[in-house]
């Protein structure tokens, strides 16, 4: 037999002890609690001790030791109200239910924008921080050439560093084939002086050092917080020890602060000395010739502007740089705001997302706050007898309506309690759905602990505020009158018809929302790109910046391309400057009748099209010739040339009036979609290929794609060992293009389909109440001539009012709101009629059968019966 | 409840302040409250008695000394003010009175 252990009391009754504010009566208390449970034990045995705890602590927590009035009529207007809720259970359950859902997707959807965007960069001092970009003749380039960054440093008054983001693959052993398998991490790349500049103080171990960033520096990387949590089990022991990316040997010598992301949209899996950069991807060492480019940031000194900083760093930059012959000379630096993700040039866009995102999720909460207050105002009005006699017997309004507030306040509460649970499973679904990177550390801070508080709280408290006014409203005596209640007058009032039309407007507003992103996933799905993307393959370099000179770069591609080509099963391959959605693309701004046209700029090979299988439609490709040459060619899209010579013959049209540029059309080729498919634009030039650096082969197969994949990766490593391709199939890259509307479909689906749902219980509840309300009323109409079906349609007629109100109010919403998201819409108006129509007509049917059922039971009553009650 | 009336409850919780002499805590008066009424009393209510009783100016507290069997921690110590003790009579007679009557066969 083991001894008996001394048994403490219950831990949940102890931690519920805790958060009871006691001020300084909290040792006296806990030891008097204490103290009887240890008697009790004794007496009465363990369990039943344990029970009498827990009976303790609630009556702490309902009771006021000492404390004000206003607490315990509190207390006492919630035991009241917890007996009025239990004599309408089910109502009050699916209210609570529904009310807790839409908080939690709430918490679940503001959690992840938290993540994401909310939660600062983590970056000391952020308000003096900036990003460097370079000031050119119409614009800014965001990027700096390797050897600009350093000499513009040695120069510079103030601190700059740079960083560069790439991928690599991680293994945690040594592993031959770490490079094709291991997994994929995110890198960013920074100067020595990066984190130690710009960021808290680690959590383990330390932060890079200029040290570790020197040319032969051992290989040391530096943990971020998310991906030492979730992928190396949060070891602290980690420190010290080797890991491998892209099968290279590096020591993790620290993890950074769980606060820190650094200045890019992600935290990286791991931050790496700039140095390193070159080990990793099997290039030679960094020096000021390599053609990498890098980001730069800087920190604004204390006591200078940032106009200051800039007019300084700008004439550094201006004197040093060498002359881009792509971009033109530098003119000087533009500082952008780098320590909040709300500054800089897309801020603006994130607060239009966030903004759309919490009204969205808003919406739902209100449709839920209606049902409740719904509820409410039932309760308060069968309550009228109680509510007058209490008025009667002097009985204050404020103090009456305190009581219908503190009722739905312990709704509220009760539903965040509820909905503070299923955020636990709905947080990770939801960066499930969304393809949270592993980096993001999504568990909930404080700040989602204030909202899901805050929402509770003005949920309930929004949800009494309209019933309690209406319920004291009255005047004192009709309710005193027994048949009072009964004879209020037939239809529903104006309270509630306002709140059965806000339900109808905004469930319409998210369903048409989750009916316009359903087509446009469809409508994604069947974009006709204008070419067959299954047997396209692409490879493309991984490491893009690093080559040793033009003519090299040159030889080493046109030799892949020719091994390429004497493959079996590859009919056709070609160059080009970037391959179909691989991310990369570039662009072309050129003007139309004074208005900017965005098109879309290819450099090719002249077998290109063949190779992607566009058709030329007029005139002719360029020749290899051409394309040797660099020749003042250029081809095409029939929708450029449609928009820019309608009626007219382009070949032989000159670029000029359009770019300036002296490019002669000598073709034209059927349109193809090859960046994004929101964008949609067909508008597109070819151009021969100038650029040497860091091309990508379009390989066209013959047969299963994949079966040609191993003798492709095979031809790239006999031609050079070192270098790392990537070797993608097309048609996935275009899937992933899909992803985006699928992944918005779902959301705003699931967020409509819970809208449906409360708008339908809250029509239904409504319905019954009021129909409830009229049995007399029907009872003597019947009795006077009127049919079951006249009273069928009176009911139907009086409920569907107020919800043919809202349809329209939501679907003026609908149209302006869509407009807003147009630009995520692939191949669907803003103002699809099907979208809306589908959403009008699901919507109408659940209600007129939210409404139909209540109605018809109405209809049934005996009218004898009525009358006999009466 | 109101002004310097005592409530059932309040006056239980008074007599037990009383009776367990002048030097008594929480815990003995929920102790003596629970087998004097036969009814279950949660701690909660007692110190919310004690708490209004002291408004009232019935029964007057003070932090006592930490004794070794509860671990050396505090216990807040009651007792029973001269006017509490004056109000506990007064309702004594009240009742007296009435139930005096009743004996007696007269209706008020």
């Amino acid at each position: 037999m083991t001894p008996p252990i001394d048994p403490a009391p219950p831990r949940l009754a102890r931690l519920l002890l805790r958060l009871r504010p006691l001020g300084s009566r909290r040792a006296e208390v806990t030891a008097d609690l204490d103290e009887i449970f240890a008697e009790r034990v004794d007496a009465e045995g363990a369990d039943r001790a344990a029970r009498r705890y827990y009976r303790d602590v609630f009556s702490l927590w309902t009771l006021n030791l000492s404390g004000t009035r206003l607490a315990s009529d509190a207390a006492h207007d919630l035991s009241h109200g917890l007996r009025v809720f239990r004599r309408n259970a089910g109502a009050v359950t699916v209210s609570v239910l529904g009310l807790a859902l839409a908080i939690a997707v709430s918490t679940a959807v503001f959690s992840l924008l938290n993540a994401t965007l909310l939660r600062g960069t983590g970056v000391s001092d952020p308000g003096s921080t900036v990003r460097v970009m370079r000031a050119i003749k119409d614009g800014i380039a965001t990027e700096w050439p390797y050897a600009d960054y350093l000499t513009m440093r040695e120069h510079a008054r103030m601190p700059i560093e740079a960083s560069l983001v790439d991928g690599a693959r991680y293994t945690a052993s040594p592993n031959a084939s770490s490079v094709d398998t291991g997994e994929p991490v995110r890198m960013t790349f920074v100067g020595g002086g990066y984190l130690t500049g710009f960021g808290a103080p680690p959590l383990h171990g330390r932060v890079l050092q200029p040290v570790d960033d020197l040319p032969g520096a051992p290989p040391a990387v530096v943990a971020s917080y998310g991906f030492w949590s979730r992928r190396l089990a949060a070891d602290p022991t980690i420190i010290g020890r080797q890991i491998w990316l892209n099968g290279v040997a590096v020591t993790v010598v620290g993890v950074t602060a769980r606060s820190f992301t650094g200045f890019s949209d992600q935290p990286p899996s791991f931050w790496a000395p700039l140095a390193s950069y070159p080990a990793l991807y099997s290039g030679s060492p960094l020096t000021r010739t390599s053609r990498v480019e890098v980001r730069v940031y800087g920190r604004v000194p204390p006591g200078a502007t940032r106009t200051q900083a800039e007019a300084e760093l700008g004439a550094v930059a201006a004197a040093t740089a060498t002359p881009d012959p792509q971009i033109g000379p530098i003119t000087g630096v533009r500082l952008d705001p780098a320590g909040s993700r709300f500054s800089g040039s897309e801020g603006a866009v994130l607060v239009a997302v966030v903004t759309l995102v919490l009204t969205l999720v808003g919406l739902v909460v209100l449709l839920a706050c209606v049902n409740v207050a719904n509820l409410q105002l039932a309760s308060a009005l069968g309550r009228q007898r109680e509510i007058g006699v209490r008025l009667a017997l002097g009985a204050a309004r404020g103090r009456i309506i305190r009581q219908l507030v503190t009722e739905s306040l312990a709704l509220g509460i009760g539903a965040g309690a509820i909905a503070l649970l299923l955020t636990i499973w709905l947080g990770p679904m939801l960066a499930a759905i969304v393809r949270l990177p592993v980096t993001v550390d999504m568990t909930p801070d404080a700040r989602v602990y204030l909202f899901l508080t805050l929402v509770s709280i003005a949920a309930g408290v929004g949800a009494g505020l309209a019933p309690a006014r209406h319920g004291t409203g009255g005047d004192l005596l009709t309710p005193l009158k027994e048949e009072a209640p009964r004879a209020a007058s037939g239809r529903p009032s104006r309270t509630r018809s306002v709140l059965i039309g806000v339900q109808a407007a905004a469930s319409l507003v998210l369903l048409v929302l989750a009916a316009l992103m359903t087509r446009a996933t469809i409508a994604a799905t069947q974009v006709d790109v204008g070419f067959d993307p299954r047997p396209l393959v692409a490879i493309a370099p991984t490491f893009g910046g690093e080559r040793a000179d033009a003519a090299k770069t040159k030889a080493f591609w046109d030799l892949a391309l020719e091994r390429v080509r004497s493959l079996p099963n590859v009919p056709a391959a070609s160059l080009t400057l970037y391959s179909p959605y691989s991310g990369l693309g570039a662009t072309r701004e050129l003007k139309r009748n004074g208005v900017p046209y965005v098109a879309y700029l290819h450099e090719t090979l002249d077998d290109y099209f063949s190779t992607l299988g566009l058709r030329i439609v007029r005139g002719r490709a360029y020749s290899a010739a051409e394309v040797q040459a660099h020749a003042g060619v250029v081809v095409i899209s029939e929708t450029l040339a449609r928009d820019f010579w309608p009626g007219q013959d382009p070949l032989g049209q000159s670029l000029a009036p359009l770019d300036g540029s002296t490019d002669v059309v000598i073709g034209v080729v059927s349109d193809a979609i090859t960046a994004h498919l929101h964008t949609r634009t067909a508008g597109a030039l070819y151009r021969p290929l100038r650029s040497p650096e860091a091309p990508s082969i379009l390989v066209r197969t013959a047969g299963p794609p994949e079966a040609v994949i191993p003798a492709l990766r095979d031809t790239m490593h006999s031609l050079d060992p070192r270098v790392r391709v990537d070797i993608s199939m097309v048609a996935s890259g275009l899937q992933n293009e899909v992803e985006e509307p699928r992944i918005m479909a779902t959301l705003a689906g699931a967020l409509a389909a819970l809208a449906l749902g409360l708008a339908i219980v809250g029509i239904y509840g409504v319905t019954t109440f009021v129909t409830g309300q009229r049995t007399r009323e029907i009872g003597v109409r019947m009795a006077l001539g009127a049919s079951r079906g006249d009273m069928l349609r009176l009911l139907l007629r009086d409920s569907l009012r107020p919800v043919a109100i809202g349809l329209a109010v939501g679907a003026i919403v609908s149209l302006i709101g869509s407009r807003l998201i147009a630009v995520v819409l692939y191949g669907v108006g803003a103002s699809d009629p099907l979208a809306f129509g589908s959403a009008v007509g699901v919507l109408l049917v659940s209600a007129a059968a939210a409404v139909f059922i209540p109605a018809r039971r109405a209809a049934r009553v005996d009218p004898a019966f009525v009358l006999r009650q009466s | 409840m109101k002004g310097d009336r005592l409530g059932e409850f309040e006056e239980f919780t008074l007599l037990a302040v009383r009776a367990l002499g002048d030097q008594t805590y929480a815990v003995p008066v929920q102790r003596y409250v629970e087998e004097a009424t036969g009814r279950p009393v949660s701690m909660g209510a007692i110190y919310a008695a004690l708490g209004r009783l002291e408004d009232k100016g019935f029964v007057r507290s003070a932090m006592g000394e930490a004794t070794a069997r509860r671990g050396g921690k505090p216990k807040r110590l009651f007792r029973v003010t001269p006017v509490g003790v004056k109000t506990a009579r007064e309702l004594h007679q009240v009742r007296e009175r009435i139930w005096n009557a009743i004996a007696e066969g007269r209706r008020a």
